[in-house]
């Protein structure tokens, strides 16, 4: 051990010569590996050599500067703290900040080394000012001085700074990623934000969250909304709010639960994130859906922190929120996870803790006008509490849903609190019990997957990839049950023809696919719903590959925990070579959705009657089962039976399909 | 304890929740506690959120940019501590349904906020709740006439009146 430190010292101290690195760092590395050697010789040896090494470094400061700020400018921490990323499939190695306030250099964008030297510049002649380049740099003013430049400055000077830096408080950091929630799909991709824990006070919701967002114009309509957020027309913009708003937001206003994950950070890596924050107020960054999104930013953010991050490196493409959770994950800075459940889960809690009559009671005080006392006068005060409870818990709910329910169901609201406080008990519910698997403990995001099987007995190969997310057979821990959100799912056969030729195709192209089957109770009556479009092969008409469109609308229940859903679906295809080039039909679908942590089933029977285009009259019956072999691992069968009328036939035509999966979640 | 003595400066005006949340957000004095929500402000369909969470987005209402201070006053001369106010004005309905209870997280915040000790919190959610009527008298009350309320029925109590300060 001595040896290979003797070994080393030397040529370590002349590359901090060469370097100008950070002295006080290596004397501090240097010195606990003395210590821990107990040999004075070389301690006095480590000194006389750290002496020679400071006046070299002072007295060659001035040519050698311009060598180190080259090579200072290449820094990974420099590089991170101008937002120096890269991703997306055309992007360059350039600053992610779109806006020129943020840069000292004209050419500080795409050249970090100019901007060193204007920064350098910039912040030597600075006063304190407000908006001087000093009090807007915290970060960068930091880590320069932590490299040796601009000692004699001092950030204590700056009072706006400073006073905001005192309110904010930090003592560490704190994930949040609202989960998934019912009839949402589409929710699955999920958000992120960052509580700032305080140093004083122990309550969250009175800590502050940083959050990254697109600055959307409230007058843009969804579609405008959807196309300049997918195209960078939207600045984003962090913004720092009291957590208490974003659980508001999350918990009441979206009914999602959130996870929270408490992040381990050293206090210097703290408090260079909170100053890195003041540094990015108010610059903007355009803002991508699918790259540079609310998840990624954070992940930027605490790269900046700390030399030894780096999240944002695992993102190439696209970053999901999800997958920016399980990259933390992965990195070993996560402490601590903690579950918040939502309103509606509350109420979903309280509906599987109380029996009928309470139930009953509760829907009766809420929707009939009764005597609220002489209700549940009958009942101990337990019971009592339980059904005020819950049924505030279901007026709230009435007045979200139906507007024109609002006042009355706010007046409503108030005397069942009144009753409420009544009553002496304080807690009548146990606490929501936590989730076996958080959102980010489930199957990855991205899969492919490897089918044999036989179409009308002609067997095929058949490779499939798809982006995201989940469909109703995947695995199901950390996943919502009866949600399916699905983004570019392509799929690839190779396959015998009956003349015994073979051919490869492009099976499928599915775009969006998204249901959401949530199931009705006599309190909650959310409606089930799917859309999809892409290109397939419809049943009728297997050579080519089609646009489709898809939509429905229905209801579905739970019964001994399994789900039976109805939904009426329009369907369009185009086809050039039918009649009229379309295909337009209506028609009911019924399913059986049986879901488990181990295994999945799914059986789907469907009529379809013509409305408008060619004639076809199509019924078809598909089945799926799977089983779970491990987190990212799944095998599955499916079957399906179709038959349709073709214009020129008399006869039915039927198709079948068998195939046996592998799939894997990457 | 943190018996900060900044004002309450209820103003009234009608501004909508978005608005609130600005002003909540704004750098200045000039937006502090607003005093007009009512406990059950206008909610939105959780559809209504589906897009916008589909694509990472906002719902377009969201207060952006940096905000500094935002729990607090600016101003020193209101019978509780900064913020107490605004906070009361950000979260009455939540507020209502935990004082009903006589318990939660965002009770327990108001009394941090006020500085409420320790030795106290049990006192100070057994006050509230046995004047819930009090408090929140009526669908329609305002934070400003809730936050009235509250200074009140602190000032009544025996152990609760030291964190009024006394105007």
């Amino acid at each position: 051990m001595s040896k290979l430190i003797r070994g080393t010292q030397v040529p370590l101290i002349i590359s901090s010569i060469k370097n100008f690195q950070p002295r006080q760092i290596h004397v501090r590395s240097f010195h606990n590996l003395y210590i821990s050697q107990s040999r004075m010789h070389t301690i006095l040896k480590y000194l006389t050599l750290t002496r020679i090494v400071i006046c070299a470094s002072l007295l060659s400061h001035g040519f050698s500067a311009q060598a180190n700020e080259t090579e200072l400018a290449q820094d990974r921490e420099w590089l991170d703290l101008l937002h120096y990323h890269r991703i997306g499939l055309f992007s360059v190695f350039e600053s992610q900040a779109d806006d020129p306030r943020f840069f000292f250099a004209k050419t500080g964008k795409s050249d970090p080394h100019a901007e060193l030297v204007a920064t350098l510049k910039a912040l030597e002649a600075s006063d304190y000012a407000n908006d001087s380049p000093i009090c807007r740099f915290p970060a960068r003013l930091h880590w320069l001085q932590s490299k040796g430049y601009l000692q004699d400055k001092d950030i204590a000077q700056c009072l706006k700074f400073q006073d905001w830096y005192s309110k904010i408080d930090a003592k560490s950091l704190t994930l949040a990623f609202p989960a998934a929630y019912l009839n949402s799909p589409s929710s699955m991709y999920g958000h992120t934000f960052i509580r700032i824990n305080r140093k004083q006070g122990n309550n969250p919701l009175l800590d502050y969250s940083i959050n990254y967002a697109a600055n959307a114009d409230p007058e843009d309509n969804e579609l405008v909304f959807s196309y300049k957020g997918l195209s960078g027309g939207y600045p984003g913009v962090f913004s720092v709010l009291p957590y208490y708003q974003k659980i508001k937001e999350y918990s009441f206003l979206e009914a999602r639960d959130v996870w929270e994950y408490d992040l381990a950070l050293t206090e210097e890596e703290v408090a260079q994130f909170v100053r890195h924050t003041w540094e990015i107020q108010n610059t903007h960054f355009d803002y991508y859906f699918f790259t540079e999104n609310c998840s990624y930013h954070l992940l930027t953010l605490l790269d900046a922190a700390s030399p030894r991050l780096h999240l944002s490196d695992a993102f190439s493409v696209s970053a999901i929120p999800a997958d920016t959770v399980r990259v933390i994950e992965r990195a070993g800075i996560v402490a601590d996870t903690h579950f918040r459940p939502s309103t509606m889960s509350l109420m979903t809690h309280m509906l599987e803790n109380t029996d009928d009559e309470i139930q009953a009671k509760a829907k009766t005080i809420v929707e009939e006008d009764v005597d609220l006392i002489s209700t549940i006068e009958d009942i101990n005060t337990l019971e009592q509490a339980k059904t005020l409870e819950l049924a505030y818990q279901y007026s709230r709910y009435l007045s979200v849903r139906k507007k024109q329910e609002q006042k009355k169901q706010s007046q409503k609201a108030i005397t069942i609190l009144s009753a409420r406080s009544k009553i002496p008990e304080n807690q009548v519910f146990e606490d929501y019990p936590r989730p076996a698997y958080r959102d980010d403990e489930g199957h990855n995001s991205s899969r492919i997957e490897a089918s044999f099987g036989y179409n009308n007995e002609l067997p095929f190969t058949q490779i499939g990839i798809r982006a995201a997310y989940h469909d109703r057979l995947d695995n199901l821990p950390g996943y919502l049950k009866g949600a399916k959100l699905e983004m570019f799912h392509a799929q690839f056969r190779h396959s015998e023809t009956a003349d015994g030729k073979h051919k490869n195709t492009i099976e499928r192209i599915g775009l969006i696919d998204i249901a959401s089957y949530s199931p009705r109770n006599d309190f909650l009556s959310p409606i089930s719903w799917e859309v999809s479009t892409g290109l397939k092969r419809p049943d009728s008409e297997r050579d080519e590959l089609l646009p489709f469109l898809s939509a429905g609308w229905g209801a579905s229940y739970l019964w001994q925990n399994q789900l039976f859903y109805a939904l009426g679906i329009f369907d369009l295809n185009l086809d050039n070579d039918i009649d009229k080039g379309h295909h337009v039909s209506l028609g009911p679908k019924i399913g059986w959705l049986n879901q488990h942590e181990d295994w999945t089933m799914n059986l789907e029977l469907r009529q379809a009657f013509d409305v408008s285009g060619a004639d076809f009259k199509l019924r078809a019956i598909e089945f799926g089962i799977a089983r779970r072999l491990e987190k990212d691992w799944q095998i599955r069968f499916n079957t399906a039976y179709s038959s349709h009328a073709k214009p020129e036939q008399s006869d039915a035509t039927f198709s079948e399909t068998f195939s046996l999966s592998l799939l894997h979640y990457f | 304890m943190k018996k900060l003595l900044l004002s309450a400066c209820i103003v009234s005006a009608s501004l909508t929740t978005a608005q609130t949340a600005m002003a909540a957000g704004g750098h200045g004095p000039a937006g502090c506690g607003l005093g007009t929500a009512v406990i059950f402000k206008q909610a939105n369909e959780w559809h209504e959120h589906v897009l916008a969470a589909t694509t990472n987005g906002t719902s377009g209402n969201q207060t952006f940019g940096m905000t500094s201070g935002t729990l607090g006053c600016a101003d020193a001369n209101g019978p509780l501590a900064s913020g107490v106010d605004l906070f009361l004005n950000e979260n009455m309905e939540q507020l209502a349904a935990e004082t009903a209870q006589g318990q939660g997280e965002t009770l327990a915040a108001l009394s941090e906020l006020i500085g409420v000790q320790a030795q106290d919190t049990g006192t100070f959610n057994a006050a509230l709740k046995a004047n819930f009527d009090k408090i929140f008298s009526s669908a329609e009350v305002t934070s400003g006439e809730a936050f009235d309320a509250l200074v009140s029925v602190m000032s009544q109590d025996a152990t609760l009146s030291k964190y009024v300060r006394q105007a």
